[in-house]
């Protein structure tokens, strides 16, 4: 079995939690079996001294399956 | 007319995609020529451009046929591509012509669009009201380029109009009707059970994520409509898809699946935009799709095709709305 690994920032106005999800779920648009996410980095942007979005850079897992063509 | 420039091929036996030109982008319609034995069904017409009119004569030449051999003309919506030439092909062939009910009015609203000097008053307010600066843009750039009057002349006679689950036969083949409203009201698929084939016109592309919009005049759930049409098209036993832009496919249930999944993505980053505060659709469509410079047409597409999210949203109670100041601003909480 081979697994296969994509980096993605999720951004969120809200949380981190949230940032990260949005990312698995865009990433699942394409892609099947994502069965873990590594946060790598959390950054925040600021504007005017307060937070406006949560940057989260995650590392997707996923399990690389045959493809079956008829 | 000349008829060089045909494209045609054949993907099943004696179903052919013949490819016409496109004054945008995508710039290419396929559209399908069906040998029926004895009669021959075409379904989708291009445009009424002098360039698509004579490549789509040109691909019945290369058949070895002339328009008199068309006994049906099928069409799966209202859109330029899909049905602007069905007034001269009706006239040049005499064929029988099929459109879903609810696809003669979007017809009317269309032509009087094409011809007018910009929105009416109450397609004004309603831009205004989900935040749409359309003093700002100007009324002539709402209107894309290509909806240019002579290039959109669909007949507003049809011979039948369809409804879910008619059979249409021509000759030895039995087209199925299956309405699968969303891209447009009465957007419907036309599926041949023995040969397994489906021509799905803009209901399931391979590469791009068909536009479902919310404009005036709309229904009230454009985009849950289309949703449940990506559902209720996976009901069927189907080798080979047959759509209007892009090549022909296998998997019609794994795209389905994908497109649903790509609008769940969608609806989740605009709740978490109006999370965190409520803003109106043109504020959302701004932070979703960017504010980039980019044709206006385009900028109303992406604020009407967020307000179809929001109000799918809203519908099954992921998000609410109220009125702030004349507009219409969404939260969710
Ligand atoms: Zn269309």
């Amino acid at each position: 079995m081979v697994e296969k690994t994509i980096e993605l920032i999720g951004v969120s106005a809200n949380s981190i939690e949230d940032a990260v999800q949005l990312a698995i779920s865009r990433a699942a648009v394409t892609l099947n079996g994502i069965h873990t996410a590594q946060i790598a980095n959390v950054a925040a942007t600021v504007e005017n001294s307060r937070v406006v979005n949560w940057r989260v850079t995650v590392r997707l897992t996923f399990i690389v399956k045959e493809q079956l063509h008829e | 007319m000349a008829t060089i420039g045909a494209k045609v091929s054949e993907i099943a036996r004696g179903i052919h995609q013949i490819f016409l030109p496109l004054p945008m982008r995508p710039s290419i319609v396929n559209v399908y020529l069906v040998d029926c034995s004895g009669d021959w069904a075409l379904i989708d017409t291009g445009t009424n451009g002098q360039e698509s009119l004579s490549a789509l004569e040109g691909a019945l030449g290369q058949l070895g046929i002339t328009f008199d051999r068309l006994g049906a003309i099928i069409m799966t919506h209202h859109h330029i591509d899909h049905c602007g030439a069905s007034a001269e092909l009706q006239r040049l062939s005499g064929a029988r012509l099929y459109i879903h009910a609810l696809e003669l009015d979007r017809i009317t609203r269309t032509i009087a669009f094409a011809g007018s000097a910009g929105p009416t008053a109450q397609a004004r307010e309603f831009f205004l009201r989900h935040g749409f600066p359309v003093d700002r843009y100007g009324a002539q750039a709402l209107r894309p380029t290509w909806l240019d009057p002579r290039l959109y002349q669909p007949s507003v006679r049809p011979d039948h109009l369809m409804a879910d689950g008619d059979i249409i036969p021509v000759g030895k083949r039995r087209f199925e009707v299956i309405w699968t409203p969303g891209h447009a009201p009465g957007h419907c698929v036309l599926y041949l059970s023995e040969e397994k084939v489906m021509i799905v016109g803009d209901h399931l592309l391979p590469k791009i994520t068909p536009h479902v919009g919310l404009y005036p005049g709309s229904v009230a759930n454009p985009l849950g409509d289309f949703i449940a049409s990506l559902e209720k098209v996976q009901q069927f036993d189907v080798a080979l898809v047959a759509p209007a832009h892009g090549g022909v496919f296998h998997d019609h249930r794994h795209r389905a699946r994908q497109l649903i999944e790509h609008h769940r993505y969608r609806e989740a980053e605009m709740l978490d935009l109006i999370r965190k505060r409520p803003m109106n659709a043109y504020e959302v469509a701004q932070q979703i799709f960017g504010s980039q410079e980019r044709p206006t047409f385009h900028i109303l597409a992406a604020t009407f095709e967020t307000l179809a999210h929001l109000e799918y949203a809203r519908l099954e109670g992921r998000a609410r709305a109220y009125e702030r100041a004349g507009q219409v601003v969404y939260q969710c909480s």
